[in-house]
């Protein structure tokens, strides 16, 4: 019998050391893989992981039982990667674009490349708003799980899913055109 | 999810990159590591406000702060004494008072003063060892293992012979640089004494049989008196080591030894801390990862021992004198050493041959690999507060004994030594083993 995330979380927030190291290992390639989603860059997504990891015993504190651990757990790395842009901001005239793909082209093949080309694209069209929202979406989660993430209302955040629709639309209409 | 994000996450699903292997192992490790850390943090008891509570003297001792015109307090104060009148005769039928001792006590110039009447468990003749099992008088701060006893070398009339040339050890004139080894390690064999001050027997170790004896007026047994542990313990606790380094090694200091002009005094000091150092810090969380060896250069040290023991000649390779000591405890080491053959041999650049090297070894917390710092031993250092003191307090340790290789020094020279290298005493140790040598020195006059 496995047990759940919710029973591992509780546990952990009382002090099991084997029930949070559990609980990480579950989730952290899924974790990684928002965070790849939120920064569009490998690097990045390594470095807003290990701040992930290095908070998250602190933050543990903050978990309620009612809440799936998935939530609780996204809603700290969006705040994560709120937190790291703000710092990025602070000292570096933070490059709004999203993705570093020079380093994260994993395939050769053309196909791949001209995938890669147009998500870089099609992402840098879209506002920080709507890629967080995106990332949290594409992750299966539902507009009321990701409204809860963000700390938005479920309206806001399908307004935002159709807004990004509109301009992924828009994109592919000028390229046909092109 | 229709048609326009299917495709984008199709393609996001086909561009998301593997975690690395080496960074997830290494965020889940941080992860734990900082869990545990945590834990720790928060199963330690809060500090407490040192304010005292507030009672109903409180709300009294407020109300006679509060009135300070001159007819106030003389109310006050008839009323309280009108009070005292009629309460104190019946008082005194009804509560007995022991008979307190008679305590002939010294001052600090270390002159019999007319005998006074003092009251309370450290200057009765009730202070036992018992009595300091149970209320010891000092945190613990690690043990001290005491070497074997062995027949002392006649070695300061006879050198030892240069040990053979062997291998590349060799220096430029044929000299080996073989060194003696002495460890500080726990690898102590089984059959030696262990004089350990854990706290469970903290009331039968060295220090406090020495001064319940002089606070009774009683000159110590001279077989109580353990050299090493009078040192470690008035000597370590406030040391402290430079930790603007990554990591910090031991402090050697070597000064004349102030009761025989013929050796000379190595002092070696080690903390650890918990604080500043990063990841290399010595904080380990046990004891077992800290280790301390000591190594002579027999071509310039023909014997050597801690203070207190016998010294011995560097080709009797015994393991002698060992101490542990955990992550926020310091240790205190005095060996005494006697020339070797008395030639400075120049090691390049005008540097002279070491007298010995010290080795810490150590494991950082949750690292998988040991790590070692050497430091020389060099000659004759700079003047050094805490190595004068250390041999102000082992000198005051051998008088206590009777040793003969203290028969020309006297208390005078100890108490002078200590006062002029007390330091800044942070913990008041060294004063109160400046209070001990005037009782002493008072007792053996």
């Amino acid at each position: 019998m496995i047990t759940s995330d919710e029973d591992l979380a509780a546990a952990a927030a009382m002090g099991d050391a084997d029930a949070f190291a559990s609980l990480l290992e579950r989730h952290y390639d899924r974790l990684f893989g928002l965070c790849f989603r939120l920064t569009g860059s490998r690097s990045e997504a390594e470095d807003l992981t290990q701040d992930i990891c290095a908070a998250l015993p602190t933050k543990l504190s903050g978990y309620a039982r009612r809440a799936k651990v998935t939530t609780w757990l996204y809603r700290v790395a969006v705040n994560a990667a709120h937190d790291r842009r703000r710092k990025r901001a602070s000292y570096v005239r933070a490059r709004d674009g999203w993705g570093a793909w020079e380093v994260n082209r994993k395939a050769s093949d053309e196909a791949t490349n001209a995938q890669i080309d147009w998500l870089t694209h099609a992402m840098n069209q879209l506002s920080t708003d709507l890629r967080d929202t995106l990332a949290l979406i594409l992750d299966d989660m539902t507009h009321a799980e990701a409204a809860d993430i963000i700390g938005v209302s479920e309206g806001t955040v399908s307004w935002r899913v159709s807004e990004a629709k509109k301009r992924l639309r828009e994109i592919k209409e000028k390229e046909d055109v092109a | 999810m229709n048609d326009d994000l299917g495709d984008l996450k199709a393609t996001f699903d086909a561009v998301t990159p593997q975690a690395d292997a080496a960074r997830r192992a290494e965020n889940l490790a941080l992860a734990e590591r900082n869990f545990r850390d945590l834990q720790r943090v928060q199963s330690q008891e809060r500090p407490k406000s040192a304010r005292p509570l507030k009672q109903f003297s409180t709300g009294i001792r407020a109300a006679l702060t509060s009135l300070s015109s001159k007819k106030a307090l003389t109310t006050t104060t008839a009323v309280i004494a009108g009070g005292f009148l009629l309460i104190m005769p019946q008082m005194q039928d009804s509560i007995s008072l022991p008979p307190s001792p008679q305590i002939t006590t010294l001052d600090f110039d270390g002159e019999v003063t007319e005998p006074q009447i003092e009251s309370g468990p450290m200057l009765t003749d009730d202070l036992t060892p018992d009595l300091l099992q149970r209320e010891p008088l000092t945190e613990p701060f690690g043990e001290v293992l005491r070497g074997p006893v062995v027949e002392p070398p006649e070695l300061q009339a006879d050198k030892p012979e240069r040990f053979a040339p062997e291998g590349d050890d060799q220096l430029g004139d044929g000299v080996p640089m073989r060194f003696a080894t002495t460890s500080a390690d726990m690898a102590v064999p089984e059959n030696e004494a262990l004089a350990s001050l854990s706290a469970t027997d903290l009331g039968q170790s060295s220090y406090a049989l020495v001064r319940a004896a002089l606070m009774r007026g009683e000159l110590p047994p001279p077989d109580a008196v353990h050299v090493a542990e009078m040192v470690s313990h008035f000597a370590a606790d406030s040391i402290v080591i430079d930790t603007t380094g990554p990591v910090t090694g031991p402090i050697i200091r070597t000064i004349q030894t102030p009761w025989n002009a013929n050796t000379s005094l190595v002092h070696i000091t080690v903390q650890g801390r918990e604080e500043s150092l990063g990841v290399n810090t010595l904080a380990g969380e046990s004891s077992d990862n800290i280790r301390l060896e000591v190594m002579f250069n027999p071509v310039q040290v023909a014997a050597f021992g801690r203070v207190g023991d016998d010294m011995r000649s560097l080709d009797d390779s015994d393991r002698v004198g060992a101490a542990s000591f955990d992550a926020e405890q310091g240790i205190s080491v005095l060996y005494e050493i006697s020339p070797g053959v008395g030639r400075l041999i120049e090691t390049g650049a005008g540097q002279p041959d070491p007298l010995g090297q010290v080795v810490l070894h150590f494991r950082v917390p949750d690292g998988d690999r040991d790590h070692e710092i050497e430091t020389p031993i060099i000659g004759q250092s700079r003047s050094n507060t805490d190595a004068f003191f250390a041999a102000a307090v082992a000198g005051f340790a051998l008088l206590l004994r009777e040793d003969p290789s203290v028969a020309g020094w006297s208390y005078d020279e100890a108490i002078s030594l200590a006062e002029a290298n007390r330091g800044a005493d942070p913990f008041g140790h060294r004063t109160e083993a400046l209070q001990l040598m005037r009782l002493a020195q008072g007792l053996a006059e």
